[in-house]
């Protein structure tokens, strides 16, 4: 088995991973669709969609490239989410914030594996948007996430190269949930 | 009753720490970002700010830098309430005065603890 098939699909385990763990922590469960399998012609886009820009170095004198990640959610979703407050959470800045928090966990994933990823703020986007985008979803990474009450679809652009992730020791960050008092 | 500033841009985060503290006996103001949370520490006397890192205006570790710089605010308790999880932020702010580093998402209950942890090593201390 030579490098680039041992490497193949490492991305995909990254963001289906971060994808299930995210939705894990609203108490939704989450079942990552083979990307092999998915059309892109005929993928449903879901109602609420945001956007975080990032840019990724894959060594420490690379010149970091640019990229996009969006996660768009059902609007039944949030019915069954998680929220530990009497307010139900206003739908298009809970999709915001989970935006923001699958990003840090694809970076947080990447990171011992020689990557490093910046994400910068995240912003909401019409579904007109995403479907103006939908000629280049076959260049993209388009991930689909099976769930009681509907899709969750994420779409990766950027400038990955999954030959280049390789693993160099762990890396020396925290866990979701985890509290640092000093 | 002591007053608790939240900074952060999501509205929904704020809620939910708003909720948890407000339910243990704390008053709570949001600000939505590091300038107008520094606004917000002109007009009120706070026992405690928790502060994101990612924001628009002013990040978390600068608020916080701004913070310790000024000796109205400099002895306020900051805990830190993010997604990031890198040890030389965390070092960063360590290094920079706060009291702890929370990592998102963090159940209701171990940010309540940990409030109150760190109310009382500040009232010990």
């Amino acid at each position: 088995m030579g490098p680039s098939s041992v490497q193949r699909g490492l991305m995909d385990t990254i963001v289906q991973g971060a994808l299930v763990e995210l939705f894990q922590s609203c108490g939704v469960a989450v079942a990552p669709q083979p990307r092999g399998r998915l059309d892109a012609a005929q993928l449903k886009i879901p109602e609420i969609s945001a956007a975080i820009s990032f840019t990724l170095a894959q060594s420490i004198k690379a010149t970091p490239g640019a990229g996009r990640l969006t996660l768009s959610l059902p609007e039944a979703l949030f019915t069954i989410m998680k929220a530990e407050s009497t307010r139900r959470p206003q739908q298009l800045d809970w999709a915001r914030e989970l935006t923001n928090q699958l990003a840090a966990r694809i970076k947080h994933r990447l990171l011992p594996l020689g990557a490093t990823m910046h994400p910068l703020l995240p912003s909401l986007i019409t579904r007109d948007t995403l479907e103006a985008l939908r000629p280049r979803f076959p260049s993209m990474r388009i991930y689909l996430g099976r769930t009681l009450r509907g899709d969750v679809l994420v779409t990766l652009d950027g400038p990955i190269d999954e030959s280049r992730l390789v693993y160099s020791g762990p890396a020396d960050i925290g866990n979701a949930g985890d509290v640092i008092i000093f | 009753m002591k007053k608790v500033l939240v900074v952060d841009d999501s509205e929904t985060i704020r809620q939910h720490v708003a909720e948890a503290l407000t339910r243990v006996g704390f008053q709570v103001i949001e600000a939505s970002d590091g300038a107008a949370g520094l606004q917000r520490t002109e007009q009120h006397e706070f026992s405690m700010i928790i502060l994101d890192v990612n924001m628009p205006l002013l990040n978390g570790l600068e608020m916080l830098e701004r913070l310790k710089q000024d000796p109205k605010t400099a002895s306020i308790p900051v805990l830190m309430l993010t997604t990031e999880a890198q040890r030389s932020m965390i070092d960063r702010a360590r290094q920079n005065g706060a009291k702890a580093w929370l990592i998102k998402p963090i159940k209701v209950e171990s940010l309540v603890s940990t409030v109150n942890k760190v109310l009382q090593q500040q009232g010990a201390s």
